[in-house]
């Protein structure tokens, strides 16, 4: 057919086409393209091969995946495997990947990881520090994967720059130069912008402690190239906080109604306190009594839908944050599978919780009725998943 | 202010149809052939389309175009598109060819509706699709979880 010849030398996935089988009959396949954009890709999948192959091409809307950081943490791992820098110091265990997990093929997939220069050394757990381990903060803004905040070998912070990993290219770069590194801090996302308070780099520092800094990424579409705006990237300070009362240990900031919230301590503690930061009007207030109360687990936003999720560290129970009445209500009853949030993602209409310390990773339908969950088994046995992340797939490296 | 200036159209199939000159614009491919043609260009071609597509090209180009804002036009497209597959199809390559953005969307959007409420097996026999699945796949596909993460 006439239209489908001219279309031919269209694709730009690096493969010479010849398209004959028709992706509809009766249709050329750049009309047909569009209209099977519009449906399911877990549907189209199963109907025959061309239709599964064409939901991982450049004309079909890359769905979204699950990413997850993980760290490889049993101390007989590091003698015998992956580390290739680790001297054979069996006590620590620096082995952090990054997984993604295809929602079509349910198959988890290792992605490349950052290449830095000195190489990347990721401390998660120490002989020394038995009690705890070591945070690794990442967040999700404009569509990528940002590490932001962790501790190296030597005790001191692992990251100068923010890590971003762009599923449009597949790749790594490095975001703008941070201020000042920290090993933990109060970090978040809302509206394609990173927000970084408070925490401690090298030393505690009562500056650093109260200082609040943006990173606008300046991504209009997701299919902005970050290599363009990349010369544009940099930290501005914006108000800061009052006090170091939030610098004790990580704090996972969200973004929600124009507003980035944060507590200052980890799950139901009575002591803890909370502060909102309001975007538009640069300034920092305390947190509404009813959003504090209820947030003893951990917290994720639906970016689009504006709902903020708590998922209760005992109870394992979801609820929601109604912001007229200021209080939580219950969307899901309290549930083994959710007990002990580590971490959660939102979206897709999913929340994605990190729980069981790290062993298991349980996805809640709140929309569907009734509630479904169920648990997605982490990239290998006796790995501990750090963070979720729902990001579009990573395109395939050309 | 209103010309009575009419076009010819002529498909493939060489059928001939009279329009008045503003229907005949509707088509973007029509408007710039006129605007680049010449002051005699009153029969113009349309071999991408044949006789009975264009006949009903016409009559959406017509109804689009001297009634715009009445309060059936919604009815008159639900009905417009009440044919069968294959009709439908000629309606979209036309549409896309003579570059009518409504009735494209129109098309394909009613295209997509088919799958609605359709399973796998209802979808392959809407459309015509071969099942070229081995067993083995078959058997993975089963496997794989139906819960639809995100997708």
């Amino acid at each position: 057919m006439l239209c489908s010849l001219k279309k031919s030398t269209d694709t730009n996935d690096g493969q010479t086409i010849v398209e004959d089988p028709p992706l509809l009959p009766g249709l050329p396949n750049h009309l047909a393209q569009p209209i099977l954009s519009t449906i399911r890709p877990s549907l189209l999948s199963a109907v025959c091969r061309r239709w599964r192959h064409l939901i991982y091409t450049p004309h079909f809307p890359p769905f979204l995946s699950l990413y997850a950081l993980v760290a490889n943490n049993s101390s007989s791992n590091s003698n015998s495997n992956s580390s290739n820098n680790n001297n054979g110091r069996s006590c620590l265990s620096d082995s952090i990947s990054f997984h993604t997990f295809d929602p079509i093929s349910s198959k988890w997939t290792i992605l490349p990881p950052p290449v830095t220069d000195p190489p990347l050394h990721l401390l998660h757990r120490h002989p020394s520090f038995i009690s705890r381990n070591f945070t690794i903060q990442s967040l999700t803004v404009a569509g990528c994967l940002v590490l932001i905040a962790a501790t190296g070998h030597n005790l001191l912070p692992a990251l100068s720059h923010p890590l971003v990993f762009d599923p449009l290219t597949g790749q790594w770069c490095l975001g703008p130069p941070l201020t000042n590194p920290r090993r933990w801090c109060a970090a978040g996302s809302y509206r394609d912008t990173v927000y970084v308070a408070s925490g401690v780099g090298a030393h505690y520092r009562g500056e650093v402690a109260r200082m609040v800094e943006k990173w606008d990424v300046k991504r209009s579409k997701y299919c902005d190239k970050l290599s363009d705006l990349r010369d544009e990237w940099r930290w501005e300070e914006v108000a800061g906080l009052k006090d170091g009362r939030f610098s004790r240990e990580a704090v996972e900031a969200v973004g929600y109604k124009g507003k980035i919230c944060m507590v200052n301590v980890k799950g139901n503690n009575i002591g803890k306190e909370g502060v909102v930061y309001d975007v538009e009007r640069n300034q920092w207030e305390k947190m509404s009594p009813g959003m504090v109360s209820g947030w003893n687990g951990a917290v994720g936003v639906a970016e689009e839908e504006e709902v903020m999720y708590v998922v209760d560290e005992d109870k394992g129970g979801v609820s929601k944050y109604d912001d007229v009445m200021d209080c939580w209500q219950e969307v899901v009853q309290g549930s083994e599978l959710l007990k002990g949030p580590e971490h959660m993602a939102v979206g897709g209409g999913k929340i994605c919780v990190v729980a069981g310390g790290g062993g298991r990773i349980t996805v809640v339908d709140v929309v569907a009725q009734p509630v479904r969950m169920w648990v997605v088994d982490p990239p290998s046995p006796g790995s501990e998943v750090v963070s979720l992340h729902i990001l579009r797939r990573p395109c395939n490296r050309l | 202010m209103t010309s009575s200036k009419t076009i010819v159209l002529r498909s493939s199939d060489g059928a001939t149809f009279e329009v008045d000159e503003a229907v005949a614009l509707h088509s973007l491919m029509i408007k710039h052939r006129i605007e680049t043609g010449g002051a005699d260009s009153t029969t113009i071609d349309v071999p991408e389309v044949t006789g009975n597509t264009l006949s009903k090209v016409i009559e959406y180009c017509k109804k689009h175009v001297e009634a715009p804002n009445s309060d059936d036009l919604k009815s008159f497209d639900t009905d417009f598109v009440k044919v069968d597959q294959a009709v439908l199809c000629h309606l979209a390559k036309a549409s896309y060819y003579m570059n009518i953005k409504g009735l494209l969307d129109l098309s394909s959007k009613t295209i997509a509706d088919m799958f609605k409420g359709k399973t796998v097996e209802q979808i392959r026999e809407t459309f015509h699709i071969k099942n070229d699945f081995t067993p083995e796949e078959e058997e993975e596909l089963r496997k794989e979880n139906s819960w639809n993460l995100f997708v």
